[in-house]
């Protein structure tokens, strides 16, 4: 919910030609397989307790809620309550970040058939809905709706506020009221968002699609113009029909809002006998609070006022451990906090040169290897995780996050500070040490800056204690901090970092439950330029192998040909070493324990994907 | 005294034209505008965003804009909220009532316990409970609001749960926020139980506002009667041999209480602009949150409205207490 955090899930896709490379891997893994494997590889766990019928559960956040969008709005407060109570998804995902279906009857994969490679640049996903689905309102909730709902997300009029993935979508094919057929292939710059052609249209992160198509009805929105949607009453004050398993009775926004959610009587048609969400919702009802600050809603989650607390943080831990009639939890997962070196030129004074490459002055770290592997080993992961952020985030050992279930590689050797090692990398590069403990290497100090985002005291305690772990290999570190706005600012409106006008940066990436949401901040073609303003790979990483790997990654449909390139993948950029993790960022919960089956995530589920299987304990 | 009243009024029509006039030109001039909620909406096209500007009236000339302003308040239209999604005139006097029985409470609250409090200070200068008020006076009027109630918060609704957290109203009871359609359908079928939770919830907010008022009034009424009790027309009253009560009451009080009445007119529009730090603390569904989140969101025609809302108040309240004026003091005439 911070804002001094970049959402990476919300930028426009990698869009890569590589159609030949990954027909080469495709038809490599196709005399393999998949079997059982690929299924397990992604079968959600998710196993909720049968609820109680009945009663009234109040759940809270503490920053406003301006709309119910659910297309365009980002904001963590609207998304609470739109994604999961009022609005269900195609599929959500657990805290494993493994699919739930929700809509549909299976997520689509390889082994069930309904993802299918139809040639080197094609595939076919088939998305099926359960058979009498019914939005609030009686009406039949088919896949022309889903339709409406991708196309509305395409459409720029209508502002969604990711296209991520879809853009890869050539077209899409209704079958029957609950058979859609998404025609994946190549697609020209313009389409969906798309800045590049897309020669290939085989897309394996397809699976991230499911959480953004939170179904809208085509009968209550085709006859409004899309560029006036979000203005509307349905996204504004009261959304009808929806589908999930609330419907809004109530809605007063703005900094004290509250959204009182009443039973969907239409939920449970067609979802009987479901292995996931097959039931009525539990609840008479359903509120959503939010407080005018974050005091008032620990002292709410306290007193009992509210029974489930969201959008809180590691300092709020202690507040809420004890002394109530709930319990504090937390999660890890997509939020990473990260150190970003600059591998070409800092290009502070390059405004006039539209930050070019060849302009600038090369930074530390441009061409040394040995320095940014010693940068990493020196870094105290576990003392920041323990001082800082009170023991509950997860120090990283590779660029992926250890809930990136099953690509996360299980076998990567725990992260642990080695500060002698890291000397020797140093000495073994030629940086000899000062007799003020200083390091220097053809008559150049070993010395760089690290900018954070400006007025945040836990990014600064961060850059105070970093600083002090790298003073112990000889490197003399400053700070330069910026505003939020202008250190996450776009290319072509100078942003600190979209730029290169920086050495090093620390900041947080808020990720897509795939691997491939990570490509983009390493893939080569990525380095942002006049010609390419949108690219995203701001630290300016350039290995060919990574490249390789990580385009590989996206164009290979095999679970299990993934799991092994994105597994090679965490090794190689572990050696490259431009982005390295510091730790998983936690997301923390006040749950009152009358409250059942609410489970944590740290993905884009924002913890409400399972609404409908929230219930009242002790409810009659 | 209606010439006088007319003559008021007339002259508040350009007071209030200017002000608006410089309300409305100097919130243009501050950097950032209401598009800046789209600002991160990549997906957003150009088309889309024209509509938004278009819809919102922004593609206009400033003093167009202006225009359509003024008109849509004399009309009693009001515009549009950027943010609530509502005309201005709703979202105000959605929020109006809540200020209201907020605010009125307090002062009341903080007016029947600073008069007195101040005025027999006065009577017993240097005594035990002038020292002790003194005390308390400056204590409360140095204390932060934002601490005073987060302190109140956690002792009285979290270590000691007597009073609810936040909010106007408990939602578990009523089933819908305050003044929807659903809790005005319960409130009429549940009237007592209604009042007994706002009563309950407007506690430590209520108190909170007033006990910072308290120590400011009980200091202002000190000084006016001690003023007042040293005035030669108090010494004539007693050696008149008129009784002690007579004199305070009468001759002392009734003219202390003219600079009081022009602190009341000032502090009386503060009921309607609410309490930005106290409603955030305690969430309750009022005009100051709602004010502060409308600065924020560069939410013209809002911000235009409750400014506009507190500036007519302002002059009108002025004008109220001249005329109080002559109530209090005979020497005043308005003929």
């Amino acid at each position: 919910m911070e804002e001094s955090i970049r959402r990476w899930w919300s930028r426009p896709t990698v869009a890569i030609g590589v159609g030949a490379m990954a027909s080469v891997l495709l038809a490599a893994c196709g005399g393999t397989n998949p079997g059982n494997t690929t299924s397990a590889s992604i079968n959600s766990s998710y196993s909720p307790a049968k609820g109680t019928t009945g009663g009234q559960l109040v759940y809270s956040d503490w920053e406003p809620v301006q709309d119910l969008n659910v297309l365009t709005s980002s904001a963590q407060t609207t998304l609470q309550v739109a994604v999961g109570p009022i609005w269900s998804a195609l599929w959500g995902f657990d805290a494993q970040n493994k699919p739930i279906p929700d809509l549909v009857t299976d997520v689509p994969t390889t082994d069930n058939g309904m993802v299918k490679k139809i040639d080197d640049k094609h595939m076919d996903v088939t998305i099926k809905l359960k058979s009498g689905l019914k939005w609030s309102d009686g009406s039949a909730l088919t896949a022309n709706d889903v339709k409406f709902t991708v196309d509305a997300i395409c459409n720029p009029d209508v502002g969604a506020s990711s296209q991520l993935g879809f853009d890869h979508i050539a077209s899409q094919e209704v079958k029957d009221s609950t058979t859609l057929i998404w025609h994946f292939g190549p697609n020209k710059s313009g389409t969906c968002g798309l800045s590049s052609d897309l020669t290939s249209g085989i897309y394996s992160p397809y699976l991230i699609l499911g959480l953004s198509v939170t179904v809208v009805p085509q009968a209550a929105l085709s006859n409004l113009a899309p560029k006036n949607w979000a203005t509307s009453d349905y996204f504004t004050k009261k959304p009808t029909p929806t589908s999930g398993p609330y419907m809004v009775q109530d809605f007063t926004p703005g900094p004290s809002a509250i959204v009182t959610l009443v039973p969907n009587p239409n939920y449970a048609a067609g979802r009987s006998g479901a292995k996931f969400f097959g039931h009525a919702p539990y609840l008479q009802k359903l509120t959503y609070k939010i407080y005018g600050d974050k005091s008032s809603q620990i002292a709410g989650i306290k007193s009992g006022d509210t029974d489930l607390g969201l959008d809180l943080i590691a300092k709020d831990l202690p507040s809420i451990q004890s002394g109530w009639n709930g319990k504090a939890v937390y999660a890890n997962g997509l939020l990473n906090e990260g150190i970003y070196m600059n591998l070409s030129n800092n290009e502070s004074a390059c405004k006039a040169q539209q930050y070019a490459e060849t302009c600038g002055t090369p930074t530390v770290f441009k061409d040394d290897k040995l320095l940014r592997q010693a940068v990493q080993l020196a870094s105290d992961l576990d003392a920041m995780n323990t001082q800082l952020v009170g023991g509950i985030g997860k120090p990283m050992n590779t660029f992926l996050p250890s809930t990136l279930s099953p690509y996360y590689d299980t076998s990567a050797p725990k992260f642990v500070r080695n500060v002698t090692k890291a000397n020797s990398l140093l000495d073994q590069d030629g940086w000899t040490k000062n007799a003020d403990g200083t390091r220097s290497k053809n008559g150049k100090k070993l010395a760089w800056v690290i900018s954070t985002t400006s007025g945040n005291p836990q990014r600064a305690a961060e850059e105070e204690l970093l600083i002090s772990n790298w003073k112990d290999i000889g490197a003399t570190v400053t700070t330069k901090n910026w505003p939020a706005g202008q250190f996450f600012d776009g290319f072509t409106n100078g942003g600190i970092n979209a730029t290169g006008q920086y050495d090093m940066s620390l900041y947080a990436n808020s990720f897509a439950p795939d691997p491939d949401s990570w490509a983009s901040l390493a893939i080569s073609s990525q380095i942002p330029t006049a010609a390419n303003p949108s690219g995203s790979n701001w630290d300016r990483m350039r290995d060919p192998k990574l490249d390789d790997l990580l385009t590989k990654g996206e164009n290979t449909i095999d679970i299990n040909s993934r799991i092994s390139l994105y597994k090679q993948a965490q090794t190689e950029w572990a050696d490259y070493m431009g982005y390295f993790g510091l730790y998983e960022r936690p997301d923390v919960f006040g749950v009152g324990n009358n409250f059942g089956n609410f489970y944590p995530t740290a993905n884009t589920c924002v913890s409400t994907c399972n609404a409908a299987d929230w219930y009242k304990k002790g409810a009659s | 005294m209606v010439g006088f009243v007319g003559r008021r009024l007339l002259q508040s029509i350009p007071t209030l034209l200017l002000i608006s006039l410089l309300l409305f030109f100097g919130m243009q001039a501050v950097p950032g505008g209401p598009l800046s909620a789209f600002a991160f909406r990549p997906g957003m096209s150009q088309a889309a965003r024209q509509a938004i500007i278009h819809q919102w009236g922004l593609d206009q000339p400033i003093y167009v804009q202006y225009l359509q302003w003024a008109k849509s308040m004399v009309t009693g239209n009001w515009q549009f909220s950027f943010f609530m999604h509502r005309s201005v005139r709703e979202v105000i006097f959605s929020r109006l009532p809540a200020t209201v029985i907020l605010m009125v409470t307090a002062y009341v609250i903080q007016q029947v316990i600073a008069l007195p409090a101040g005025i027999i200070a006065a009577l017993k200068r240097y005594s035990f409970f002038d020292q002790a008020l003194t005390f308390f006076s400056y204590v409360g009027y140095s204390m932060p609001t934002f601490w005073l109630g987060l302190m109140l918060l956690l002792i009285f609704a979290v270590f000691v749960p007597i009073f609810p957290v936040a909010g106007i109203i408990n939602v578990r009871l009523s089933g819908a926020p305050f003044l929807t359609s659903d809790y005005n359908a319960w409130f009429g079928q549940n009237p007592i139980a209604g009042i007994l939770d706002i009563m309950v919830h407007i506690v430590l907010p209520a108190t909170t506002i007033a006990i910072v008022g308290i120590a400011g009034d009980s200091r202002f009424m000190r000084s006016s009667m001690l003023d007042a009790i040293h005035q030669d027309y108090v010494r004539t009253a007693r050696a008149k041999g008129l009784s002690e009560r007579v004199v305070v009451l009468k001759h002392a009080l009734r003219n202390a209480l003219l600079p009081v009445v022009t602190n009341i007119a000032i502090e009386l529009p503060l009921l309607f602009s609410g309490a930005v730090v106290t409603e955030a603390i305690f969430s309750w569904p009022g005009m100051g949150q709602l004010f502060f989140q409308a600065l924020e969101a560069f939410d013209y025609p809002l911000l235009m409205g409750i400014l506009s809302v507190s500036a007519i108040l302002i002059v009108l309240f002025n004008l109220l207490a001249d005329i109080a004026y002559a109530y209090i003091d005979p020497r005043i005439s308005y003929a």
